[in-house]
């Protein structure tokens, strides 16, 4: 926030408070995250279920969108829903984002790629584990042997270390920030139960797996699979936004997933499954690049238009408000309506800036809730003048949602 | 079909006043004919099945159930398409609907009726392992049935404690691993146990390939959130994603916002409706035809008194099974009363009015799944609001409060913040939902309030009317963008008073 915003709405800094969201009628603050792995409800307000449904499915698949288009957004979403329940048949998200890849001016080879995706996979599988560890203890004694084996080739750090930070947090999200942070999942275990989690893996009396790169991987997919019960394993591939900002050239980043693709096929063989997560400027290169080599892969494009963005802020009120009511015309004055519409028609349709934009409105409400009153056209009016003031000076929307 | 909604309370107070002495029933009859048969038919209900006082709810059974064949279609079709494993398939339907509406007897009727038939046409032949699942205590009289789980009345789920919920989850989880015939350990706890329920019923049926387990949850979106969250952590979302369990579900009010995509995404919903002239015909053949002598009356006779009577029945209650129900038997008590005196039949039946006390235990009824402690409050909300059939906005409510109060809007009682704060009542509730950008009620209860307020306190029915002519026409003035849907609804109001027939319109 910058200084003459802090002028201009002085109370603005207590709004993220949950009393004032509770006073309109809302558990929390549904417009605060731009950054989607930090919000805790993102899987609750997914709206481009088509996307989500092929996001999950047993198929490589291209997801397009522009950038500040939403593909952090999906990828978190689907990790987490994967997740959610305790022990069922969900597939198993691994997160490999390229734009952590080392920098080495190349592109990465199918050992480098499968090495990252061990360590990436590893890295997940502890932390989800330490949040369900009841997929662990209902394994045989041979099988937490093999899931211990493999966690210790694949980590970046003994596992040991990692079993000792649980210990002292007493908690898995402990983890997530050192190992995976799209996997801040909810209803942790209880802290003797993660306990024993630990002792589990610490007295399972096994060295790490070695091996040539191709079979650990693969043994990695079995022990997810076979031993943990998941259905298959979504390789959630994201970040080559990141490696083309570095480069300056699309078509330099576009080859670092085309040794992947190469493999897609034996993997799926195996319950493995690309999802390639990249920005719209990057789509030719690759389809073209897979139509060229007769590589299967359904393509899936995040498309915004006005009317997808009005259910996106609607479907947040509505779980904020635990769906007692879908749409910021419930706390508005009578001259009001459509209020979700009034906000997106007047912007370039992309969630970050509607979500912005919202907000603006409702902290400008804020400012003065304790006249008891309603969000009204000047809330609307002024948020929107705001981002037009704004949006032609600088950048409004970084591009990582 | 009749299918009135099972409700959950016990009987309150109020109803247990109204309860009907036996002694009643044995009045004594002269007479011949129709009007003989009739009498009769009343008359003798100590020996009958028909014990019933006006406001006991009935209870499901196989013959009385009617309608509802498309919702029946819908649950067979998809069992049929996941027998085939068809690509595209539905894995949960939803069946929402007012009070009053039906959901539980559905509900019912397909777990004791519709699911037990094992399907061998068209092929491929599949077996159906159901399991109904309550998530409010059974009504009075219900007898339990075969892989049924009921919340009992001391176990409810509105606590709102998280311990109490694990305790209750970890009770059906078992119950649930029982029925499966994959018992482990009962008393494990309930993340072992669910992670456990998940691995064996794939297991299961992985080695029973013609097996369809279908679970049917009542009552759900009436339940507490956090227990719905619990509730699909632990075992919802992890049986949705199953190739062969179909989950059915009934809720009335708002509805939740499930995070499996197997929940979201392979979903049907579908609104049940309330009956048509016929099927209220229908319903009243099928609950009266128990009464000893109604078999002596011709078909004809008697589809006449049921038409007659439906017609009534829909224009007081809006054609909603329980008050259908209700209604058609407060009426039938009035004829039999009418006829004791020696009146004809065919005019009697013609002159039988609804009196407001019936009314009044209608509205009670259908106002039982209002917190004892909030009743009396959300009453007189709800009285204010029964004329907003096309809903209302935050704003709107002082306004009709005051109007009831016969007072201004003025003061800390018609603040934004006193208003939200009843609003939330209603929706806790569920006698109230956000629908197309405004709150409505629930159109079952308001229906009957707006009912008994014109026949009770026709003039505060009217003015309540008039405020909102007044209120929307000076709204239409003073926001010019929102003039057309302001207009709409002074114009709705206007058309209501002039249809008032025998009283001048006037407005401020």
């Amino acid at each position: 926030m910058t200084t003459r915003d802090k002028n201009e709405y002085p109370d603005e800094h207590s709004l993220t408070s949950t009393d004032w969201f509770r006073r309109i009628g809302l558990r929390f603050d549904p417009y605060v995250h731009l950054e989607a792995s930090s919000d805790p409800h993102l899987s609750e307000y997914t709206v481009n279920l088509d996307i989500f449904r092929v996001a999950l499915d047993n198929k490589p698949t291209i997801i397009v969108a522009p950038p500040g288009g939403g593909k952090t957004a999906m990828r978190v979403a689907v990790t987490r829903t994967c997740w959610f329940d305790i022990g069922g048949t969900y597939p198993f998200p691994l997160p490999y984002n390229l734009g952590t890849a080392p920098l080495t001016g190349t592109p990465p080879t199918t050992r480098e790629h499968l090495r990252l995706l061990l360590e990436a996979g590893t890295c997940a599988l502890l932390t989800g584990l330490a949040f369900r560890p009841e997929r662990l203890f209902r394994a045989s004694s041979t099988e937490i042997r093999a899931v211990t084996a493999i966690l210790r080739a694949g980590l970046p750090g003994p596992l040991d270390y990692y079993l000792d930070i649980l210990r002292e947090t007493g908690t898995p999200a402990g983890l997530t920030p050192l190992l995976e942070r799209t996997y801040a999942l909810t209803a942790p275990p209880p802290p003797d139960v993660l306990d024993r989690f630990c002792n589990t893996l610490a007295t399972s009396g096994t060295d790490a797996m070695r091996g040539r790169m191709e079979e650990v991987f693969q043994t990695f997919v079995e022990v997810v699979t076979d031993a943990l019960g998941f259905s298959h394993v979504l390789l959630l591939i994201d970040g080559l936004d990141a490696m083309y900002e570095n480069q300056e050239d699309s078509q330099h980043a576009a080859p670092w997933a085309f040794e992947l693709f190469d493999r897609s096929e034996t993997w799926a063989k195996s319950k493995t499954f690309i999802k390639l997560f990249i920005p719209d400027s990057l789509e030719s290169a690759i389809t073209e690049y897979l139509h060229h080599h007769a590589i299967s892969t359904q393509i899936a494009r995040i498309i915004w238009n006005h009317d997808l963005l009005v259910s996106m802020l609607r479907k947040r009120i509505s779980v904020a408000s635990e769906e007692r009511f879908e749409s910021l015309d419930a706390i508005s004055t009578p001259a009001l309506t459509n209020v979700e519409q009034q906000i997106v028609k007047n912007l370039p349709p992309l969630p970050r800036i509607a979500l912005q934009v919202t907000r603006k409105a409702i902290l400008h409400y804020a400012a003065r809730l304790n006249d008891g009153w309603q969000l009204d056209e000047e809330d609307i009016r002024y948020a929107i003048a705001w981002y037009h003031h704004y949006a032609t000076q600088r950048s409004l929307s970084p591009p990582s949602r | 079909m009749l299918s009135p909604g099972i409700t959950i309370t016990q009987p309150s107070a109020v109803y247990r006043r109204h309860r009907v002495d036996k002694n009643q029933h044995s009045l004594a009859w002269q007479g011949t004919g129709s009007m003989s048969r009739i009498s009769k038919m009343f008359g003798d209900q100590r020996n009958g099945r028909i014990n019933m006082t006006q406001t006991d709810l009935p209870v499901y059974k196989d013959d009385l159930f009617v309608n509802r064949d498309k919702e029946i279609e819908t649950v067979t079709k998809a069992l049929e398409n996941i027998a085939r494993g068809d690509a595209e398939q539905v894995r949960t339907i939803v069946f929402q609907g007012e009070r009053g509406l039906g959901k539980s007897w559905l509900a019912l009727h397909l777990h004791r009726s519709v699911l037990k038939q094992t399907s061998s046409d068209p092929p491929p032949a599949y077996r159906i392992l159901s399991l109904l699942i309550c998530l409010t205590p059974p009504p009075e009289r219900l007898q339990k049935g075969e892989r049924e789980w009921y919340i009992t009345n001391d176990n409810q789920i509105a606590s709102g404690d998280e311990r109490h919920y694990e305790h209750l989850l970890q009770e059906l989880l078992a119950w649930i691993a029982e029925q499966l015939d994959i018992v482990r350990t009962p008393y494990a706890s309930l993340r072992d146990l669910s992670a456990w329920l998940a691995q064996d019923v794939r297991k299961k049926l992985e080695s029973e390939r013609d097996l369809i387990i279908c679970l049917i949850l009542d009552s759900v979106f009436e339940a507490n959130r956090s227990f719905l969250d619990d509730l699909e952590r632990y075992l919802l979302a992890a049986l949705a994603a199953l190739p062969r369990v179909l989950i059915i579900m009934t809720g009335r009010g708002r509805p939740y916002l499930w995070k499996s995509p197997y929940l979201r995404l392979e979903r049907e919903d579908q609104s049940l409706t309330p009956f048509s002239l016929e099927q209220v015909v229908e319903q009243i053949r099928r609950s009266l035809r128990d009464i000893s002598v109604t078999a002596n009356l011709s078909d004809e006779e008697f589809r006449q008194l049921a038409e007659k009577l439906a017609k009534k029945v829909i224009n007081l209650g809006g054609g909603y099974p329980l008050t259908n129900e209700l209604l058609a038997r407060a009426f039938v008590h009035q004829v039999r009363d009418r006829l004791s005196k020696g009146d004809d039949l065919e005019q009697t039946i013609n002159d039988v009015t609804i009196d407001d006390k019936v009314l009044e235990d209608v509205a009670s009824r259908l106002l039982e799944v209002i917190p004892t402690q909030w009743r009396d409050k959300l009453r007189e909300v709800l009285n204010a609001l029964c004329v907003l059939k096309d809903g209302f906005r935050e704003h709107e409510m002082p306004y009709f409060l005051a109007e009831l109060r016969n007072t201004k809007p003025e003061g800390p009682e018609y603040t934004i913040k006193a208003m939200r704060g009843l609003r939330d009542l209603l929706l806790e509730t569920n006698l109230g939902r956000w629908q197309d950008a405004r709150y409505v009620l629930d159109e079952a209860v308001r229906t009957v309030l707006e009912q008994l307020l014109k026949s009770q306190k026709r003039e505060v029915w009217r003015r309540l009317h008039e405020r909102a002519v007044n209120l929307y026409e000076d709204w239409a003035k003073r926001y010019p963008n929102s003039r057309q849907y302001f207009e709409q609804r002074a114009t709705y109001h206007r058309g209501v008073l002039a249809e008032d027939v025998g009283h001048s319109v006037s407005f401020a």
